[in-house]
């Protein structure tokens, strides 16, 4: 019985992921549409909104393309590790208090060997198609991949040092005062700069450009292969907006302090507005319109920079944000153990 | 089995069962020209494929495995700030300093800007030394 | 007389002795392979499933901060360093045929004798000790705890599951992770090889730039 339960867990988790990856993709081929005002796909369903799943049905019934001279096993590998890495961050996430599939001690840590992992699929895939443009379109894309995921780490680091652990739920619980935004306001700045980067969205996608290097490391990659790549660049999409939301923004909190009016104890405990109260405090709907923001924000970005070399991203991540983050590395603990808000977190077995 | 141990082998399994859905009901026809490489047209010379690099990527993979360690050397210290006080504070910085001196050396030598022949029209000249990425 | 009841998985919690073998053999093989494969490029590729499956072992034990850290330094940086050299040098397939058998013999006498020579070092049962499995409290079934004053009595025990740090409840209230207890003592006792592995990651930076700079 037991067995049951945690396949239907599981499933809970994974297909409202899948088929939210699959909204994201209309969501922004929308909200693109009206920011450049034209309307967008609006064939398939109500308004267009049936669009993605139509898409997914062409690609998965494509013909594949397996080129000559290349490494049929690491061709087919590759997309497969973007994809499995991709989604296995949803494990340690908590989407209301109580509700999360793994209570790793370790989960922030988790959620960065997952991504460092993930970039293997790129580099194997580029490599393995045996052409040019899809070889350097990986290099570039590696370079990157890893460049960024030195900031994100750098300031997960920052992060953990005002919250004292890296249990993902202590960090969204230790918000319940104020959420981390205010003390780490230019940290979040860069790391949301740093998140777009890592996901190889524009203005930071010459990836997937097709006019620099025809789609990048994506070239040869067809049918099945392609929506491997696609689901995991908007898994990957949600999960650091996700992230995001967790770190700074406080997660399944809610941003407005209901503790104070709670403290109030303006009405017995089994009223509507207690009951409103604790629905609205900590509940999944946070996390979704934080999250939702986020990812309306990263669409918002795409339709309105132009993109930029790889030279001048190479030297914005290594000249302009790491110095910033090793600046902000070595005051935020002088600032903390000066002030002694030194963390403590006694877990008691 | 937990959720956790289900989680971690559903997620290949639903990678094979779309790979195997493309690979059992689409049709395939390969020919030649479909599956050379793509050239816009052109046909690739056989050595062509994998040609020599700039030397800048390995420089970022090699700066970025030492600062991988740094941070991850870091990591302990941010959850054990309280145990350690002072002391490990200062030893944090030592650590932390050494790499930093290192990684100011580097942005002297300029071992990070990949070069590029753009030339800017404003009147660059009066800028250098002022900015770290521009020329 | 206290009676805890304790329910909790066993897979992936504490470990079972038969799941850490499967670990073993599949390491050994990737080992094999990694030598015997003639491209480079799938070599590395054994490499990197080694150190993950290196990793699992040490999550698997207990020590999940050093596990995460080979994955994210091993696997996410030297191995992607490893592979951008690998995929940008032209090297040649090389050949692994061996004309003769005259080797197979020389080959066997030098494992044995390194066998023979560590084996005498290397404590054979790292994982089967006694006073480890009966003091920690073993996740694997529901199963009744009694503790008198000075005995632990554990009854019930249906299988042997060890664990690398000591969870009998009474030692000790507060837990510390594997992550601080590093964090402890590598910032205070053993502070002095933190500043020698700075000089090292300083050097290695320094003399690299130096190496490929160019010369205006």
């Amino acid at each position: 019985m037991s067995n049951i339960i945690s396949i239907i867990q599981g499933l809970l988790v994974i297909v409202p992921a899948l088929i939210s990856v699959a909204f994201v993709t209309i969501s922004e081929r929308k909200v693109m549409a009206s920011m450049q005002r034209r309307v967008g796909p609006n064939a398939v369903g109500y308004y267009g909104l049936l669009q993605a799943f139509a898409d997914a049905l062409k690609l998965l019934l494509k013909e594949y393309v397996a080129p000559t001279q290349a490494n049929i096993i690491l061709f087919f590998l590759g997309p497969v590790i973007t994809l499995i890495f991709a989604l296995l961050g949803y494990l340690v996430i908590p989407y209301a208090p109580g509700t999360f599939i793994s209570d790793h001690r370790l989960g922030i840590f988790f959620m960065l060997a997952v991504s460092a992992i993930a970039t293997y699929g790129i580099l194997l895939a580029g490599w393995s198609a045996n052409s040019k443009y899809a070889f350097l379109g990986s290099l570039r894309s590696t370079a990157q991949l890893i460049s960024y995921e030195l900031i994100l780490s750098s300031v997960l680091l920052l992060v953990i040092l005002l919250t004292g652990s890296l249990n993902v739920i202590t960090i969204v619980e230790s918000q319940k005062a104020v959420s981390l935004l205010l003390p780490l306001l230019p940290l979040f700045i860069v790391f949301f700069i740093g998140s777009i980067a890592e996901t190889n969205r524009a203005p930071f996608d010459l990836a997937e450009a097709e006019s620099e290097l025809v789609s990048g490391f994506m070239t040869e990659h067809s049918a099945s292969i392609f929506v491997f790549f696609f689901l995991a660049e908007y898994a990957s999409i949600i999960l650091i907006c996700i992230l995001n939301s967790i770190l700074f923004f406080g997660g399944y909190l809610s941003i407005i302090v209901f503790s104070i009016i709670s403290l109030l104890d303006l009405s017995r405990e089994d009223t509507l507005f207690h009951v409103l109260i604790s629905i609205i405090s900590s509940s999944p709907i946070n996390l979704a319109v934080k999250t939702s923001i986020l990812v309306f924000v990263f669409i918002w970005v795409r339709a309105s920079f132009p993109r930029i070399r790889f030279d001048q991203l190479m030297s914005v991540c290594w000249l302009v944000l790491l110095p910033i983050t090793i600046a902000y590395v070595i005051l935020l603990p002088c600032v903390v153990s000066g002030l002694l808000i030194n963390p403590v977190n006694i877990s008691l077995l | 089995m937990t959720t956790t141990t289900f989680f971690l082998f559903l997620m290949p399994i639903l990678a094979i069962i779309l790979l195997a859905v493309n690979l059992i009901l689409s049709p395939h026809n390969p020919y030649q020209e479909k599956d050379s490489a793509f050239e816009c047209g052109f046909h690739s010379f056989l050595g062509q494929n994998r040609t020599q690099f700039s030397i800048s990527f390995f420089i970022f993979a090699l700066l970025f495995l030492l600062f991988d360690l740094e941070i991850v050397l870091v990591y302990p210290y941010v959850v054990s700030a309280y145990t350690n006080g002072i002391y490990g504070l200062v030893i944090m910085l030592v650590f932390f300093l050494v790499l930093t001196l290192g990684f100011a050396f580097e942005i002297g030598k300029n071992a990070l800007k990949i070069e590029s022949r753009q030339v800017y029209n404003f009147n660059y000249k009066s800028w250098s030394g002022y900015s770290l990425i521009y020329n | 007389m206290n009676n805890i009841f304790l329910l909790n998985d066993y897979i992936t919690n504490g470990y079972r002795l038969e799941f850490v073998d499967f670990i073993y053999i599949i390491s050994i093989l990737f080992g094999i392979f990694t030598i015997i494969s003639r491209n480079p490029i799938v070599s590395v590729l054994f490499l990197i499933g080694l150190f993950v499956n290196i990793a699992g072992l040490l999550i698997l034990v207990g020590y999940d901060y050093i596990g995460l850290s080979y994955i994210l330094v091993y696997v996410g940086a030297v191995s992607i360093l490893f592979l951008f050299i690998l995929m940008l040098i032209n090297i040649r397939i090389s050949e692994l045929v061996s004309e003769t058998n005259n080797d197979i013999p020389l080959a066997v006498i030098t494992v044995l004798l390194f066998y023979f020579i560590i084996g005498q070092v290397i404590p054979s049962n790292l994982t089967d000790n006694t006073i480890v499995t009966s003091l920690s409290n073993s996740f694997s079934e529901v199963y009744n705890v009694q503790l008198d004053n000075e005995i632990l009595n554990i009854i019930d025990l249906k299988q042997e599951i060890a664990y690398a740090s000591s969870k009998s409840w009474d030692n000790s209230l507060i837990e510390f992770t594997h992550i601080t207890g590093i964090g402890n003592i590598m910032y205070t006792n053993y502070s002095l090889w933190l500043i020698i592995s700075s000089v090292i990651l300083l050097v290695g930076m320094v003399g690299a730039i130096v190496i490929t700079i160019k010369q205006k």
